[in-house]
């Protein structure tokens, strides 16, 4: 089921289906951090005040604001 | 025999510090790179000494993203404009690489073997519970890749001499592999996946316990941040006290024991009340520098830098800014000029701009000198009165920083955008060695810097003081001149002749002061002789609560030194954004001081 990362659990692995923007930038800064369709990940926290959600991926623990997260479509 | 080039490249906190550290032994030169101010370090490979190593800012990708990246980029492709020798690219790159994170951290070893840069893939130990060699064939890995890749352990240097092996015997002449071509980067992430698969690894999810669940928990989170920051400042202060009081009494002892001794005439006292204090008033603030400098290498080897961005990520983007802007205005409380040069890790230009707007309203050590005399004239010597009110101080310029950033916003022109993308290291222990090495760097080109500003500046007030007589000297009239500008802040022409001074650098206030006031009399306590002092030919006390109140503010908003102004106009590439700045901090901090002294006398 396809699901946006933002929305996921803590604790939940789920893999990485697409990411849904226009913004060329954000979506290659996304990339180079390891968001690839096929991608496993987990989100660890997410923050105060809907802050920064961190993330684990690929060896590597990430952090992006929600915004970024709202656009990374997962499927658990 | 031309000299050799070799290159450290990796993402950030591989551990290219240490293995730089392991490979050059002393003798470390800062190069800059053509055009901008970034230092990279260069050293003499410690096996033969034709070989420079270079060390490079961190970097994810061959397409960089912030200044920082950028200057790596460059460095790799143009090496001649910075090391002056024959060749254009360098000749060979070690890539670094954290084998947890392989595929991530091939990425750029991917795109440099692309565009035909000879390279060597060190995988560095960087974790004590980990195997490389059970976690993946390297030998495979080699064959696929086809450059030579060697596993290692930076920081116990193990297998450093097959690594110096390696560099001794790899074949100069530039690589021929073209199999690779250029693609997008999900297309790179597909094929490095296809090789480390054939080379048996697999990534897995961490078992061990994760310290983020802690530090990075919605609740816990941001009360241990409130702890951690609250240490950090509270321990440099109280930590630094002995060792100031040992400088200045030190000082003190040195000038006393000189004045003894030296025959009573104007060169001895040019050297005792002149240099030997002006340089006290410097050297005594070196050790809340270096524990300055020192506290946050220690939370930036340790990881913790990285969380504290993501922490105050949320509030920094209500005033437009983001986590990225954390360490430089942490930075600006030790010295703007780092950590205007630390906005370089700042990827959009706009908060760039506005960051770097409002470092110089980061409270400074250089003005602790500033705080400490006049607030022995307000308190006397009240610990705890004086501590509320640098505590203060400290608050309302955050305040203040937060409110220019806002109203600033509209003036600056750029994209906004809403991104915050950061890779958090791993926690690790920080490595002792490499800040040490790093702060005596800072606190050396600090004092190298401040040193001879101070002696020429306290040479000169002396001469200009004393000249042609102490009752009609070339100060006097010079100050008289400028005296009207000062008297609405309610002081008199020595502290308009001090403050002006302070522009060179914040602490020559207080030694300008020292020179200034006690030409005249015999009095050896500075504070009470200052606090006596009144406004010629009158009764009129010149400090005052109101106008030292006035004068807080006044250094808490101006005087930028000069040197901050050189490195605003440099990195924001425009000496308007200078000029404005200084403009804009100089008239909001002299009506601000002429108000509150108006108000509350």
């Amino acid at each position: 089921m396809k699901k946006k990362l933002s929305h996921i659990d803590s604790s939940t692995p789920c893999i990485v289906s697409s990411i849904e923007t226009e913004d060329l930038d954000l979506m290659e800064e996304l990339e180079t951090l390891g968001f690839i369709p096929g991608t496993v990940v987990k989100v660890i926290n997410k923050s105060f005040l809907s802050g920064p959600l961190t993330v684990f991926l690929r060896g590597a623990k990430v952090a992006i604001r929600k915004g970024s997260a709202d656009i990374i479509s997962v499927t658990a | 025999m031309s000299k050799r080039n070799i290159i450290l490249v990796g993402p950030p906190n591989v551990g290219k510090t240490t293995l730089f550290n392991a490979l050059t032994g002393r003798r470390v030169k800062a190069v800059n790179y053509p055009g901008s101010t970034i230092e990279l370090n260069m050293g003499v490979y410690s096996d033969n000494s034709d070989i420079s190593i270079i060390d490079t800012p961190g970097l994810y990708s061959l397409k960089p993203k912030s200044d920082d990246e950028y200057i790596t980029v460059a460095a790799l492709e143009s090496i001649k404009e910075i090391t002056q020798s024959q060749s254009d690219k360098p000749d060979l790159i070690i890539s670094l690489i954290d084998i947890k994170q392989a595929s991530r951290h091939l990425i750029h070893s991917i795109q440099m073997i692309q565009q035909g840069y000879p390279l060597i893939i060190v995988v560095n130990k960087l974790h004590k519970d980990i195997h490389i060699d059970q976690m993946i064939n390297l030998k495979n890995l080699e064959m696929e890749l086809k450059v030579p890749i060697l596993a290692i352990d930076a920081l116990n240097k193990t297998e450093l001499s097959s690594l110096k092996r390696l560099i001794k015997s790899y074949n100069y002449i530039s690589y021929d592999v073209n199999q690779l071509h250029q693609n997008s980067i999900s297309t790179q992430f597909k094929s490095i996946e296809g090789m480390l698969q054939k080379a048996g690894y697999s990534e897995s999810f961490d078992k061990s316990f994760d310290m983020d669940r802690i530090f990075l928990n919605p609740i816990f989170g941001p009360l241990v941040f409130i702890g951690v920051m609250g240490l950090f400042f509270y321990s440099i202060f109280s930590l630094a006290g002995p060792f100031m009081d040992m400088i200045d009494s030190t000082f003190a002892f040195i000038n006393d024991t000189l004045k003894h001794w030296l025959p009573k005439s104007w060169l001895t006292h040019l050297l005792t009340d002149g240099i030997i204090s002006g340089l006290a008033a410097v050297i005594i603030f070196i050790p809340q520098l270096a524990l300055l400098f020192f506290g946050i290498g220690l939370l930036e080897s340790s990881g913790y830098l990285a969380r504290g961005a993501v922490l105050i990520d949320k509030p920094l983007s209500w005033i437009g800014l983001n986590g990225r802007c954390f360490v430089p205005l942490l930075s600006g409380y030790a010295c703007a000029i780092p950590a205007m040069l630390s906005t370089r890790n700042i990827q959009q230009e706009k908060i760039k701009k506005i960051c770097c707007f409002i470092i110089p309203l980061m409270q400074c050590s250089a003005r602790l000198p500033v705080y400490g005399l006049l607030s022995v004239l307000l308190f006397g010597n009240n610990a705890l009165k004086s501590s509320l009110l640098l505590t203060g101080i400290y608050v309302f310029s955050l305040v203040l920083g937060g409110l220019t950033a806002i109203l600033i916003n509209p003036f600056i022109k750029g994209k906004t955008t809403s991104q915050f993308n950061i890779e958090l290291p791993q926690w690790r222990v920080p490595i002792l060695k490499n800040i040490w090495l790093q702060m005596i760097q800072q606190i050396t080109s600090f004092i190298k810097g401040a040193g001879p500003i101070i002696v020429m500046i306290a040479i000169t007030l002396w001469a200009i003081s004393g000249f042609p007589s102490e009752e009609h000297s070339l100060a006097m009239m010079l100050g008289k001149w400028i005296e009207p500008l000062f008297l609405p802040m309610g002081v008199d022409w020595r502290v308009g002749v001090a403050i002006l001074l302070s522009f060179a650098a914040r602490e020559v206030f207080v030694s300008a002061l020292v020179i200034m006031f006690s030409l005249a009399s015999n009095e050896t306590q500075f504070a009470s002789l200052l606090s006596q002092a009144t406004f010629a030919g009158t009764d009129q006390l010149i400090f005052t609560n109101a106008s030292i109140a006035g004068l807080i503010f006044f250094f808490m908003v101006a005087m930028q030194c000069g040197a901050t102004l050189a490195i605003a106009k440099k990195e924001m590439k425009s000496t308007r954004f200078a000029l404005t700045q200084l403009g804009v901090y100089i008239g909001v901090a002299y009506f601000g001081a002429i108000l509150i002294n108006f108000i509350f006398s």
